[in-house]
């Protein structure tokens, strides 16, 4: 026993500096690149207070419970203090403790009240409202129209959405069937759709999701930086149908490579038709038409999850926000707008919407903006 | 004052002495000495924590590759419940696997064998009595668990397959009866196991409780109990006020899914555009309001008797009295009163009032006080001690340190603008598998080799012990820490592959080292079961004492005769009077008269 004990310090010391090394490993940001402008820094930046909280005790903790194994192992000559405890030392860190985690409460309190109490107005002509409706295993959503009326025959009823840059968003949630959760990771915005009662969050985009051609992946970047690139549309996100100059290609590759796991997707956008010349372009703030060869991206998407186990396919319950340029959204929202006027809402999807989605509001739910 | 007038009291009450059944049957099935049915519970217990482990394993193949057959017992499932045509795991049968990990892990591993195993072993003696209030109740309470136990397992092969909505079975997914597949019959053997479970829990609680108020030897005053049947007595209270309300919540939900009511069915619900025919009016969140009522205290049920365990182990290897006994007392009473009024902080982001989410994240935020008091008093426990680097000792120490993340990472969760984000994602998998595998279930390891002789007179394997410590702390850093980075990546829990979001991709090969990793986190824990079984037989046969511990059932024999005492044994002093300075050992037994050198108070 006392031999192994000895071997015993430098392993315990080994496997405790070990899992101190892993938070350190936690340090780079992995949290997916922030894009939502209302309040989205607010709460990455109670993310990292709190981180810096965590860590300073962290630290503490673990460095004195280590020091203490190693100062005092048991060892010929070194003897235990008899010692029951003391009531000044457990007043101290009582209070203090007490003191942070109440600030760290506080600390919250302002920004939780902003993101869920504080709603922007439906009448505001600037607020995008969309009406969303998962149900197994799809979302659903529905624009009011150019008439701003919910109900009309020119309501439009889409399966991913599109929002303007920089308007605030509010998604009006409810499902017909189980709970389902919202999940906008990149906007950090989540909210389950809960059956039989209404709920509401907002927020704001302010930054595009594009796929960079030459580089073969996506990039996040602001209006600036949009600017002075030649963004072209794909067919799932055109703002007319004349427009599309390209198609997203999602292969599944089984390569046996080993960065590659199977049922990974590689994704890319191709040429459509192969054969065309031109493209139409958002560039320099105006749509206009360039040499298809002068295009340097796509606008492309973020992904909304569903986060709330919903059934058997709830893993691959999947959508997506197209973030648009404030002219191109116009565009798209007018002509698809007229569109369902024209052509009227399917059958089977109208019977989903029933739902009283004006005086189903839960009392804390009004708009206070 | 009354303490000394006890330290002379008279033969407790309770004199009598049980005589050993001779019987088969009476003795090793239906048997109701408290040791015996506490063994019972191990064994069960153990037999699940298999059957769990098997299931995450199952789990961590599919999320590190997805739709790839399950090597070596693929072929065995094919065309299960559980795995497709080709073996792999399909995206229901990973439902079923998340439920079942779950539910086993909490309602058939950790509660029966902190609560069964430990309480029913050591709780008489640690007060000092010769079983249990209620012996007989203490047998049901085992012979309610085991058949629950089954009808979990059971639930895997009726219908079209196990319960498949989660541990927490959110209605209406589990409410209505074709929502999902497995959600009929085995929803229902789910929740009929539940409840047997539950009302074993709430026997077990009724009775530990009254063995601790009334039981108690001569001399055992409040302040003279350890630790560990300290933190049984507030988790007795636990189950007893909070699992009757997890049943009620289970018949409810049986009485929606059976006779076609419609407590958590709102109006017009339909699944795939067919109306469900339930009248409706009832609520959905009103499920996760009684659902979280015990399951948030249930949580502590988790942690309480692990943090007892703890607390003795510590104080014994450090060679020194508990820093702040009354203080850890008090904690596990705050914990028990805060955790009461926390459980909302389950529902922040279900569309239950935000205001009421301010409120929780206020208690939520104090409750984490009590458990850092805790912590900074283990600390000051090992602090000047004399520290033993023993197999128990290093499994109580990574408790200690292990906790301490579990319990850090949850003040990000009760941050609620921080939540929307890290909620039902990897973040929450991996603060709560900190907290119930890094800390309950280190103790439990920690504890059974400790009172390993107590139990089977043998000493558990040393080297063996060793290897096992040494494999499980890391693996389990190593699985469960990378779980923190995916959730603040954004990944998901309870989905069968990450591979179908374009913004999870690129840390798949974090999934795919967490999975190797898990895998031998896994193995390790054979060669724990293979020692507990190859030590009851072959291991080296202990002494009375072996550890050199204070607290009364070391005083005896190994293993303990049935009826634990030959006398009731009066008690002097507290439990941790180590190194006290006088006479020439640094331990003083509990009942080891005054005139022996030692101190009478505790």
């Amino acid at each position: 026993m006392k031999g192994s004990a000895k071997l015993l310090i430098p392993l315990a010391a080994a496997a405790f500096l070990l899992f101190a090394a892993l938070p350190a490993a936690a340090i780079p940001n992995w949290l997916p690149q922030n894009v939502n402008s209302a309040y989205g820094e607010k709460v990455d930046g109670l993310y990292f207070g709190i981180y810096i909280i965590v860590a300073a005790f962290f630290f503490l903790t673990e460095g004195l419970l280590l020091f203490a194994c190693i100062a005092f192992r048991a060892r010929p000559g070194h003897k235990a203090k008899y010692l029951h405890g003391s009531n000044v030392i457990e007043v101290i860190w009582t209070v203090i403790p007490a003191l942070i985690l109440i600030g760290i409460g506080i600390a919250q309190a302002d920004t939780w009240t902003e993101i869920r109490l504080k709603f922007p107005s439906e009448s505001n002509p600037d607020v995008t409202v969309i009406q969303t409706f998962p149900k197994q295993y799809e979302w659903h959503f529905r624009y009011a129209g150019v008439d701003k009326q919910f109900g009309t025959a020119d309501d439009v009823y889409t399966t991913s959405i599109h929002v303007p840059i920089g308007k605030k968003v509010l998604n009006k949630l409810a499902s017909s069937d189980v709970i389902h959760s919202y999940f906008v990771p990149h906007a950090r915005v989540k909210l389950d759709a809960m059956p039989g009662m209404l709920g509401r969050t907002w927020y704001t985009m302010d930054k595009f999701s594009v796929w960079d051609l030459k580089a073969g992946k996506m990039l996040i970047v602001s209006a600036e930086e949009l600017a002075g690139k030649k963004t072209a549309w794909a067919i799932t996100n055109s703002p007319t149908r004349t427009a599309f100059a390209y198609k997203l290609v999602e292969a599944s590759t089984d390569a046996p490579d080993a960065a590659i796991k199977k049922g990974m997707k590689k994704y890319s956008y191709e040429v459509l038709p192969a054969e065309r010349k031109t493209a139409q372009v958002w560039y320099q703030g105006k749509i206009q038409e360039v040499p298809i060869g002068e295009v340097d991206y796509v606008f492309h998407r973020y992904e909304i999850a569903c986060a709330e186990l919903c059934g058997m396919q709830h893993f691959n319950m999947r959508s997506f926000v197209y973030v648009d340029p404030p002219e191109v959204f116009a565009a798209w929202y007018s002509g698809v707008s007229e569109q369902a006027a024209k052509t009227g809402a399917p059958e089977t999807t109208t019977s989903r919407w029933k739902l009283n989605w004006d005086k189903a509001h839960p009392t804390w739910n009004k708009a206070i903006e | 004052m009354s303490e000394h007038a006890q330290d002379h009291a008279h033969p407790a009450p309770h004199e009598h002495i049980p005589v050993e059944p001779t019987g088969f049957i009476r003795k090793y099935i239906f048997s109701i000495d408290h040791k015996w049915i506490g063994k019972q519970y191990l064994v069960t217990s153990l037999f699940f924590l298999i059957v769990g482990g098997g299931l995450a394993m199952l789990m961590r193949w599919q999320l590190a590759y997805p739709e790839s057959t399950v090597p070596v017992i693929g072929n065995l499932l094919k065309d299960s419940w559980i795995c497709g045509p080709t073996g792999a795991v399909s995206p229901e049968g990973f439902n079923q696997l998340v439920t079942m990990h779950g539910s086993v892990m909490i309602f058939l591993v950790i509660i029966p064998i902190l609560v069964g195993a430990f309480g029913n072993f050591l709780i008489p003696l640690h007060v000092g009595a010769r079983d249990v209030a209620f012996p007989i109740l203490n047998a049901l309470s085992y012979w309610l668990y085991l058949p629950a136990g089954f009808i979990f397992l059971a639930s895997f092969f009726v219908g079209d397959g196990g319960a498949g909505a989660g541990w927490t079975s959110y209605p209406p997914l589990s409410d209505l009866n074709n929502s999902a597949p497995g959600m009929h019959y085995g929803q229902v053997f789910w929740l009929f196991g539940v409840f047997l479970v539950g009302f074993s829990s709430i026997l077990g609680g009724m009775n530990f409780m009254t063995t601790i108020i009334k039981l108690r030897a001569p001399g055992m005053t409040w302040t003279r109990m350890p630790l560990v049947t300290w933190a049984q007595f507030v988790t007795a209270l636990f189950q007893l006020l909070a699992t009757p309300v997890l049943a009620s919540a289970m018949m409810l939900l049986m009485m929606d899914k059976l006779f076609g009511c419609s407590f958590f069915i709102p109006r017009d619900l339909a699944i795939s555009g067919e109306p469900t025919g339930r009248a409706g009016g009832g609520h959905p969140l009103l499920w996760q309001h009684i659902f979280w009522f015990y399951s948030h205290p249930a949580v502590y049920i988790l942690i309480l008797p692990g943090m007892g365990l703890a607390s003795d182990l510590l104080a014994t290897f450090s060679r020194k009295p508990i820093f702040g006994y009354k203080v850890m007392v008090v904690s596990m009473t705050g914990i028990m009163g805060l955790g009461f009024i926390v459980w909302g902080h389950h529902m922040f982001q279900s569309g239950m009032d935000p205001r009421l989410g301010t409120a929780f994240m206020m208690s939520t935020m104090l409750i984490a006080l009590p458990s850092g008091v805790k912590c900074f008093n283990w600390i000051a426990t090992l602090w000047q001690g004399s520290i033993r680097f023993t197999v128990p000792m290093l499994h109580a120490l990574s408790f200690l340190s292990m906790f301490i993340i579990g319990g850090l990472s949850g003040l990000w969760m009760a941050a609620t603008p921080v939540d929307i984000f890290i909620h039902d994602t990897y973040y929450v998998v991996a603060h709560f598998h900190y907290v119930v595998f890094g800390g309950t279930l280190f103790a439990v390891f920690g504890g059974l080799i400790f009172w390993f002789p107590k139990m089977y007179g043998r000493m558990m394997n040393n080297t063996l012990g060793y290897i096992h410590w040494t494999l499980t702390f890391i693996t389990f850093n190593l699985v469960f820490f990378p779980m923190h980075i995916l959730g603040e990546a954004g990944a998901m829990r309870r989905v069968s592959t990450h591979m179908v979001y374009e913004y999870l991709q690129p840390i798949q090969w974090m999934n795919v080292m967490i999975s190797h990793s898990a895998f031998i986190l896994g193995f390790s824990q054979l060669i724990f079961i293979f020692n507990l079984f190859w030590s009851m037989y072959r291991g080296k046969v202990a002494t009375g004492n072996p550890w050199e511990s204070n607290t009364l059932e070391w005083s005896g024999p190994s293993p303990l005769p049935y009826h634990n005492f030959d006398k009731v044994p009066i008690v002097h002093r507290g439990p941790y009077e180590y190194s006290t300075g006088e006479g020439t050992k640094d331990w003083i037994a509990q009942d080891e008269p005054a005139s022996a050198g030692g101190l009478g108070g505790h």
